[in-house]
């Protein structure tokens, strides 16, 4: 039902009221007057829109209500302005007094205001500058505290406006005179600490003198907001002031200064009366202040200032150090500041509380790692034992984050794949989508393009030479720029080892219940003890049973929650209270799943990968038409196969994108471009960029530590260069390129292969098929072949893929293959969409039976099928077959269309003997993949998913 | 019950207007006791206002014998004058001021709470959008010792220590400068004093932006005009106010209307040139008043504070079912247009004709009636303005440039918002009076919809003036003879209309 309003935001709700009836609004604020477009006030005018006359105090009223009232900021402005001519009367000779105002009953305007204030009023002070009325404090039942006047002349003061004729925020304003705005921080500091009568005594208060404290204390608490950096400088600034001490902090006279023009030590100034610094010795409370004067340090005090001459300078290198993350806001509670060890030099946090900042790895041999629950607002500099000076940091505006919306809650879907982990959010009303991790280092020392080197000594003694950046960025941001869906799961931790990258609870992560840690969760959720309890039903089966796993794990978790915590902050939404969703591989076995449903006491909150893809193109998966989705990850394959919404079958295989990084560490020549002569040539390795390009020789070192992402990383961060320089324009005839290409297609073909058997062992009738292509590891075989992903494949390779399936199936029926507009978000997104899809997704009660996964099924729980489950045409009895007849047709119909010389069953029978008598009973994975694996290993020499 | 409409400023004038023709239709049966709040009473809209309720009042004073639904609203003004200055305007006013300087010349609070500018700007045309200045003047002029507000409070004082329920209320823009100072300043006046009483009500009507106006170029820095962009932030600002009273806001109810869409209208500053076609959101205000006037005592009295709005099918449009009470609202106005169209194009003319005079029938039932053509004059005065006033509400105006008020309007294009009546059809009967020789036809029926769904009504067949002439006999027949003539030629046009809209209308 509509209505005769004016144009609101949203309809106002008019429940079952009809045309031509009168309904009531029963929240005039939330539904009518907030729905009020308003995008422009006109400020000179504001003071004159309320119908009363105190419409200057019913604006405050206003804004203290609604600290989101649009003229919140623009009023605030001006009482800060107001308070800094109050707390800096001193300093400026400024005559403030604030004469009580006696309503006279005998006076017609006096009338007139008390009739129309709505309440009593119970004392009302003017104040004047310099005779000038400039605002006026008043107490009533009403509001009480301080307000400005409309309009007025201050032409000395130097935050005032002379064209609005107001005074203005003189920090937010920038508005420095002889004194510098800092000084204005501190004083308002002290106005907010000190306030008593004593200390405004030469302000004639009369009545209102005893409330002074009470006024105080509201209006500044409005007044301060959580996101105005003058509460960070308030905090931290105790009175009294010792203006009568010196002010440096070394007692030999000496000045220290920063060589980098990126950082200042304070106080260090060449010329000018410009700098100060001042901060809270945590224990005794002593402050000190100092700005500096060409060779003349000095101290300001409420009252006076004092100075003292320095003997010498020294220009001293400032270690690089960086601070994470790059916002601030009141709620947060978890900063860090890195620094690199350099020389005597070492910097140490000053945060605004008494709690000592933790340092986990002071004693790294290359690193220093504070943590604080509080703003750091300040570094201290120290040169061996002996303080130089602070670094200060500085927060814009933009870097100031609005407070939380307390309605802005996110739902989170975590999808751990073997190399990458892809997250999606979700607020309440809107749709998921994938978060980027942005870059929030911010370096504090030097800038990024100076970062430097330091010396990392491995466990076997050598020494290479690491770019600080690197390490920093993988340390706090494990992002990529051209792939902001993922995360590579590469991880350092911050200790001297370089972490090897595994799998993650073999592709699951453990988050958390509902909340984030630290709020909710015990911290220890992570450690060891607590993974080992919590896994030991069937730890046996877990690769990452080893403590250094467990360990790895224990820090990559909270560390990949504190990024995404960092961006939800970022939007405005509420960091501790967060439902996450998460995803389990559908090989787990139901053991496995029902321990872990028990940890986490809510089954609602997780599903299979499978089922979460399925959401993710839910509309499609729900028609009659069969529908396979081929998710494939970083090490590891899924395959689902859903017609009218229901999961017939799925499997799962440790055959994925990790071919591509097996084959590199078997090739590492690969990395080098040579000529036809197979010649390497200089400086081929351009598409590495300059920056890795420099490092070639020791990013081949850690490509012997990362086998299964190395090649994920690099696609990832370089991959537009690396088709481009190194396959587009002259690595297409490269040897070494080509064997990837054909190793990857017939990974890939081999998997089609298994989906179109997996089709027909359904029985289900159709003449139709739509393949969903999911995951990363699709976008890696486009860079392969040299194409930049768009969602589409090149025609050949595609004919050659629906070729195999075909094959595989046995009847040419149509084959759809389809590609994801974002390969890898399937499952994070799906996890999101379930709890609103109208769609019902169902899993068939046999959908498990006839499926290997990795640890599904047991050999003597199906002995009598195993052979069949090799070759599912053909019976053969205890004992495995010669000929792989479902190999044979596959490796016949691949050397038909593109690869040859593939080795025959005959050729890898051993290898595949051998291999499933090492698994013994278990079997991992379908066994087509074993013989499919044991061809790989046989013709490119690459063991992938073999222990 | 006593019942007190005040209406305030420009807005509140031409709502005004609404309560006179509504007054006419019949929807107010109890005597109103009406004033208007203003500065300037040469403004034109004002001006148009006055004749329209003289008008009235000329035709309600010959009217001594009930009749049915017509004239039946007793407008009652305190103690003598309907208009109350505010003492900004007119320097024959004893407690003219010109300026909030000149008002309270070197006052510290006027130094803090106003700019410089606001302090010294002339108030000739009123209060330039201002709402905090007119607070201070209604304040300043208001003294329940002194008339008007002697009387008026004198009045709600003795009807409510006889138990007698009072109902003020008060009509104004929430954007404007008078009305949206004067409303909450004269509540607040009002439920100070009578707050106490338990059979007291305030409420009113608060407009929000439903026009727009360009400012002439070359006039946009003279601050003469209030600046149409400043309305809704102002309106937004006023209710926001309301919301930090909390409690302490002394009205019962507060109907809140607007529109969607802005009709453009002629800029003004007031004055006499101010002259503004009428609005469906002034209609609208007025059922408002008649909403309040006629709801229970127990949903008034013992409810809290209630912010109140009208429904309507679809966003824009304004069709019958959108005005309240519609079946009755309806009702009323086909007759009444119907009967002002019957009075205008037949029984005007018939009646001025020499030869009708000597007909026997006017002798018969007309003939004894004193200066009757004075009053048939008064009577087609009164059914023009209503006609314009009908159809103000479906057009939309441009520029009026040197034409007269009645050809403005009907030289504009119709609102195609307006679901009531055929625009074009009031402006063919407004510019071709039928004549009766070659009529034959009302070109009123010309009003004709496309269809029932669209919300208009089309007439079941067209009569021709000798149907008319044979039901204005069959009534004349019936009549009471103790009405005057003037009572009885009502009662037969009132009665034919009605007999007209039951036989062609069908609901």
């Amino acid at each position: 039902m509509n209505s005769f309003l004016p144009k609101l935001d949203n309809p106002i709700v008019t429940g079952t009221a009809e045309s031509g009836t009168w309904a009531d609004i029963h929240n005039i604020r939330d539904d009518f007057t907030e729905k009020i477009t308003v995008y422009k006030y006109d400020v000179e005018e504001i003071s004159s829109f309320i119908p009363n006359m105190w419409s200057r105090i019913v604006l405050f009223k206003m804004i203290t209500k609604s600290k989101s009232h649009p003229l919140a900021s623009h009023l605030i402005g001006e009482i800060k302005g107001l308070f800094a001519v109050i707390a800096l009367r001193n300093i400026y000779n400024f005559n403030v007094t604030m004469p009580i105002y006696k309503f006279n009953v005998n006076n017609t305007l006096n009338n007139i205001a008390t009739s129309l204030f709505p309440h009593t009023i119970s004392s009302f002070h003017l104040i004047k500058v310099e005779d000038e009325i400039v605002g006026g404090c008043i107490d009533s039942d009403y509001y009480r505290g301080f307000f400005t006047g409309a309009e007025y002349e201050l032409p000395n003061v130097p935050w005032f406006d002379k064209k609005d004729k107001i005074l203005k925020d003189p920090v937010v304003n920038n508005m420095t005179g002889h004194i510098e705005v800092n000084i204005i921080k501190d004083a308002l500091g002290c106005w907010k600490n000190r306030i008593s009568v004593n200390d405004i005594n030469n302000i004639d208060l009369g009545e209102w003198q005893h409330s002074v404290p009470t006024i105080c204390s509201i209006e500044e608490q409005f007044l301060l907001p959580a996101a105005h950096p003058l509460k960070a400088i308030t905090k931290y600034t105790k009175p009294p002031l010792p203006f009568d001490k010196i002010l440096l902090r070394n007692d030999n006279n000496v000045m220290y200064e920063s060589q980098s023009k990126d950082c200042k030590i304070l106080p260090i100034n060449a010329d000018g009366f410009k700098e100060l610094y001042s901060y809270s010795k945590q224990k005794n409370q002593e402050i000190n202040c100092a700005i500096e004067d060409k060779n003349v340090t000095v101290g300001i005090g409420q009252d006076k200032i004092t100075s003292k001459t320095y003997d010498k300078k020294i220009t001293i290198e400032l270690p690089t150090v960086c601070l994470w993350p790059d916002f601030m806001a009141d709620d947060w509670d978890e900063y860090y500041i890195w620094q690199g060890k350099s020389g005597d030099i070492t910097v140490e946090p000053i945060v605004e509380s008494d709690v000592i900042p933790q340092h986990p790895n002071k004693g790294s041999s290359y690193s220093i790692t504070w943590i604080t629950k509080n703003l750091p607002i300040a570094l201290k500099v120290i040169k061996g034992e002996q303080e130089i000076g602070i670094i200060e940091v500085k927060y814009s505006k933009k870097q100031i984050l609005d407070p939380v919306d307390p309605d802005k809650t996110y739902e989170i879907g975590f999808d751990f794949g073997t190399t990458h982990t892809t997250i999606a959010i979700k607020s309440r009303d809107g749709e998921p989508e994938i978060i980027k991790i942005k870059d929030r280092i911010r370096w504090l020392t030097k800038s990024k393009e100076n970062i430097g080197e330091f010396t990392l000594v491995r466990d076997n003694g050598k020494e290479i030479r690491i770019n600080q950046l690197d390490f920093i960025e993988r340390d706090f941001m494990p992002s990529t720029p051209d792939i902001p869906a993922t995360m590579p799961t590469l991880y350092k931790k911050r200790t001297d080892e370089i972490a090897k990258p595994k799998e993650i609870l073999d592709g699951i992560a453990v988050v958390a219940k509902k909340q984030f840690p630290p709020y909710d969760i015990d911290p220890n959720v992570f450690s060891d003890r607590v993974i080992t309890l919590m896994t030991e039903p069937f730890i046996e089966r877990l690769k990452w049973k080893g403590e250094p796993d467990r360990k790895y794990i224990g820090v990559y978790l909270p560390h990949l929650i504190k990024l995404v915590k960092a961006e939800i902050r970022s939007k405005k939404g509420r960091i501790n209270d967060q439902t996450v969703r998460w995803a389990y591989p559908i090989a787990m076995d139901e053991d496995k799943q029902k321990a872990l449903k028990k940890f986490f006491n809510n089954s609602e909150l997780f599903m299979p990968e499978s089922e979460a893809v399925a959401y993710c193109f839910e509309a499609k998966i729900h028609a009659a038409t069969p529908s396979i989705s081929i998710d494939i990850g970083g090490g590891t394959t899924d395959i689902a196969l859903w017609s009218s919404g229901t999961l017939y079958l799925e499997s799962s295989i440790k055959l994925a994108g990790n071919v591509c990084n097996e084959f590199i560490k078997r090739n590492p020549d690969f990395l080098e471009k040579k000529d036809s002569d197979d010649k390497l040539i200089e400086n081929k390795i351009v598409w590495f960029n300059e920056k890795y390009g420099k490092y070639a020789e020791q990013f081949k070192i850690i490509i012997e530590d990362k086998p299964e992402s190395t090649l994920s990383t690099i696609l990832s961060l370089y991959g537009d260069v690396f088709a481009d320089n190194y396959i587009n324009y002259g690595g297409s005839n490269d040897k070494n390129l080509k064997n990837l290409n054909e190793l990857i297609l017939f990974s890939y073909c081999s998997l089609l292969y298994y989906a179109g058997l997996m089709l027909s062992s359904t029985g289900l009738q159709c003449n139709k098929v739509d393949i969903y292509c999911a995951g990363n590891g699709w976008r890696n075989f486009d860079w392969i072949f040299g194409h930049r992903f768009d969602s589409k494949f090149d025609s050949n390779l595609e004919n050659i893929m629906k070729k195999v399936f075909i094959e595989s199936l046995g009847s040419n029926i149509n084959v759809n293959l389809n590609r994801s507009s974002q390969p890898k978000c399937e499952v994070a997104i799906g996890l999101l969409e379930k709890p609103n899809s109208k769609v019902k997704l169902t899993i068939s009660p046999n959908a498990k039976k006839s499926i290997l996964g990795e640890d599904g099924f047991y050999i003597d729980k199906n002995v009598k099928n195993f052979s069949y489950l090799i070759e599912p045409n053909n019976k053969f009895d205890k004992s495995f077959p010669k000929t792989f007849i479902q190999y044979e047709k596959f490796i016949k119909c691949i050397e038909a269309v593109s690869i040859g010389n593939l080795p025959s069953s005959s050729i890898i029978f051993d290898d595949v003997e051998h291999e499933i008598k090492q698994i013994g009973l278990a079997i991992k994975e379908p066994p087509f993949f074993t013989i499919v694996k044991a061809a790989i290993r046989k013709k490119w020499g690459v063991i992938v998913g073999w222990d | 019950m006593n019942l007190y409409i005040i209406t305030i400023g420009g807005t509140g004038s031409k709502c005004f207007e609404a309560i006179v023709h509504l007054g006419a239709m019949g929807f107010f049966k109890e005597p109103i006791n009406i004033l208007h709040i203003d500065a300037d009473i040469d403004n034109g809209n004002w001006q148009r206002t006055f004749d329209i309720l003289t008008a009235y009042n000329n035709n309600k004073k010959h009217i001594t014998h009930e009749q049915a639904e017509l004239f039946t609203a007793i407008f009652k003004s305190p103690p003598k004058e309907i208009f109350y200055p505010l003492p900004i305007n007119d320097p024959a006013v004893p407690t003219y001021f010109n300026s909030l300087d000149e008002y309270f010349p070197e006052y510290e609070l006027t130094q803090l709470l106003y700019t410089d500018k606001v302090r010294k700007d002339s108030w000739g045309v009123g209060f330039k959008g201002r709402a905090s200045l007119g607070s201070i003047v209604i304040t300043g002029a208001f003294d329940w010792n002194k008339e008007p507000w002697n009387t008026i409070g004198q009045g709600i004082e003795l009807s409510l220590q006889n138990n007698e329920e009072v109902r003020i209320f008060l009509i104004g823009s929430i954007f404007g400068g008078t009305g949206a100072s004067i409303f909450p300043s004269l509540g607040k006046l009002f439920g100070d004093k009578f707050g106490g009483y338990q059979n007291f009500a305030i409420s009113g009507s608060l407009l929000f932006p439903y026009f727009q106006y360009k400012i002439p170029e070359g006039e946009k820095e003279s601050g003469d005009y209030a600046k149409p962009e400043n309305f809704l932030p102002k309106s937004k600002l006023h209710l926001q106010y309301y919301e930090t009273l909390s409690v302490l806001n002394p009205f019962k109810r507060i109907y809140i209307l607007g529109e969607s869409y802005m009709k453009e209208v002629p800029p003004g500053k007031g004055g006499s040139e101010q002259e503004n076609p009428s609005h469906h959101i002034e209609l609208l205000a007025v059922m408002s008043a008649t909403d309040f006037f006629y709801t229970t005592s127990k949903n008034i009295l013992e409810n809290k504070m209630q912010y109140r709005y009208l429904c309507r099918a679809a966003d824009r449009i304004t069709d019958w079912t959108a005005l309240p009470d519609s079946a009755n609202t309806t009702k009323k106005f086909l007759v009444f247009t119907t009967m002002a169209c019957f009075f205008v194009g037949f029984w005007y003319p018939l009646l001025k004709e020499k030869d009708f005079k000597n007909s026997i029938w006017f002798k018969k039932y007309l003939a004894s009636d004193s200066n009757f053509d004075d009053k048939l004059d008064n009577l087609k005065k009164y059914f023009d303005d209503y006609l314009l006033w009908l159809l103000g509400i479906h057009v939309n105006c441009g520029d009026k440039g040197t034409q007269s008020y009645k050809d403005w309007l009907c030289n504009s294009t119709s609102d195609n918002n307006i679901h009531l009546f055929n625009s074009e059809g009031i402006k063919d009967f407004l510019t071709k009076p039928t004549n009766i020789e070659v009529g034959e036809k009302l070109a009123v029926f010309k009003w004709r919809p496309k269809n029932k769904e669209q919300g208009y009504y089309e007439p079941n067949v067209n009569l021709p003036y000798d149907y008319l002439w044979e039901d204005a006999c069959r009534v004349a027949k019936k009549i009471k003879q103790e009405f005057t003539p003037f009572e009885k030629l009502l009662h037969i046009i009132y009665e034919t209309g009605e007999s007209f809209v039951s036989k062609n209308y069908s609901s």
